[in-house]
């Protein structure tokens, strides 16, 4: 290899160390400003020392092996679920769930670096979860997260765009009004916004989201 | 408390503003009796004329911290007391000046019915304690935003500043201490940090050497995002791709 070319992927290397470092940082700060929400109990995530596992959620840091890269914070306040996801790198989708929306904002399919938040509404406040049991319920996993799914029935048919306000609801219910197996630990629905994680540029317009966030309404 | 806290011994503690107080003006006192208080608040601005800063309006870099006391109790007219955070004296071989420092997360000031009159924490404080001025530390840059109206009255005396700032201000003067001192502060700076109040200024790209040809307008974001990595000329043969 050309020395030019080490010197090319040294600066891409490097450029990518510190583009993280900022999304780590611009992250906790969303956490940080979250948890200053006096009636806001987070829910931890998933680690082998916690005995806190009813309601676990991860993140995914798996952007070295080529698969996922998103980062959530969740909690709830009287029975809501109010929370946010960084999706920045996720497993090239093109005919997926994601298709939608990463290509009506014309978003890099791979690298959406989009940050989703909303709240959300449980169908069963005692039982809902962020559950992830294993490989087969990732991609479920990660449809309840984001909560933008073909699943939703009044999945918005209009443009999406930047920051505008998306109401969805889940079928949760058979015809007989009794709700469908395994949806009790889901939502019935949710109203979440999209935005650029890059216009997260301040602390202030950080305390803006989370505060836009907070008096989301379904 | 400081280690039992970011250890996660203490969590139930974790929005209390009083463990807040306690911890910072607590070792802040260890260091020359509060010697860095005045530089640190120095940046606060005032609520009525966001130009103005602490420093500008009362020099107050030049003062000197005499008596610091948390939570002290003042006769109000209402009937009751009032017990602002901190309550502080400074000196200089001219002046003294008492002021008064609000701690808040994010938490709105409390409101008073005084004779069916609503009044705000902050003038309710300004008026018990008859401070010089009064500074609001928060955690929240809306806050100076979100003040009872009635504050107006006091305007000229109110500065907000954010814990955030407060801690830059922190670690400019830790650069330049060292021994025991050095340790103190930065166990400040550690703890606020671990707060979360660390300044966040925009995305760091100064690191990107990228020619002008490389750039474009806008990305999806600010607009100091103004290059497309897609552009970038690699000259790497073949492709990336990810392992299976």
């Amino acid at each position: 290899m050309q020395k030019n070319e080490t010197i090319q992927m040294a600066n891409i290397i490097e450029a990518f160390a510190k583009i993280n470092n900022d999304i780590i940082t611009v992250f906790d700060k969303m956490e940080t400003n979250i948890r200053l929400y006096d009636d806001f109990k987070i829910w931890p995530k998933h680690e082998k020392s916690r005995r806190n596992s009813k309601k676990d959620y991860y993140d995914f840091n798996e952007l070295l092996d080529g698969h996922w890269y998103v980062k959530n914070c969740y909690g709830e306040i009287n029975s809501r679920v109010y929370g946010f996801s960084f999706l920045i790198y996720i497993e090239s989708d093109t005919d997926g769930y994601l298709n939608k929306f990463v290509k009506e904002l014309e978003l890099n399919p791979n690298a959406p670096m989009v940050c989703v938040y909303g709240v959300y509404n449980p169908v069963d406040p005692k039982q809902i979860e962020f559950t992830y049991n294993g490989e087969d319920d990732l991609e479920q996993w990660y449809m309840e997260v984001v909560g933008i799914t073909e699943g939703w029935t009044t999945f918005p048919n209009e443009t999406f765009e930047f920051g505008s306000a998306l109401h969805v609801a889940l079928e949760y219910q058979d015809e007989d009004g009794s709700i469908i197996e395994g949806y009790e630990k889901w939502f019935k629905e949710a109203t979440v916004k999209i935005i650029p994680i890059t216009d997260l540029d301040s602390s202030e317009k950080i305390e803006e989201v989370i505060n836009d966030l907070m008096n989301l309404e379904i | 408390m400081i280690e039992a806290e970011i250890q996660g011994k203490v969590s139930s503690f974790e929005n209390k503003e009083d463990v807040l107080t306690s911890n910072v003006f607590g070792l802040l006192e260890l260091v020359d009796y509060y010697a860095h208080l005045p530089t640190l608040i120095a940046g606060a601005h005032n609520i009525k004329d966001t130009s103005q800063s602490f420093e500008n309006v009362v020099n107050i870099k030049n003062l000197k911290v005499t008596r610091l006391t948390l939570w002290k109790s003042f006769d109000a007219l209402w009937g009751k007391f009032e017990e602002p955070d901190v309550y502080v004296e400074l000196h200089d071989d001219e002046r003294v000046l008492k002021i008064i420092i609000e701690v808040k997360y994010k938490s709105p000031e409390s409101i008073k019915y005084v004779d069916d009159t609503q009044i705000g924490q902050l003038k309710r404080y300004i008026m018990a304690t008859k401070a010089d001025y009064l500074i609001y530390l928060t955690a929240s840059h809306l806050s100076a935003k979100h003040l009872q109206t009635d504050n107006l009255e006091y305007g000229d005396k109110i500065f907000h500043i954010h814990w955030e700032d407060l801690n830059r201000e922190l670690k400019k003067i830790i650069d330049s201490k060292n021994g025991i001192e050095k340790k103190v502060l930065q166990k400040i700076s550690d703890y606020l940090d671990f707060k979360g109040f660390f300044g966040w200024e925009q995305w760091n790209m100064d690191f990107l050497n990228i020619s002008s040809e490389n750039t474009c307008s806008s990305f999806y974001g600010p607009s100091y995002f103004k290059f497309d990595f897609n552009n970038i000329q690699t000259e790497i043969k073949g492709e990336f791709y990810a392992k299976k």
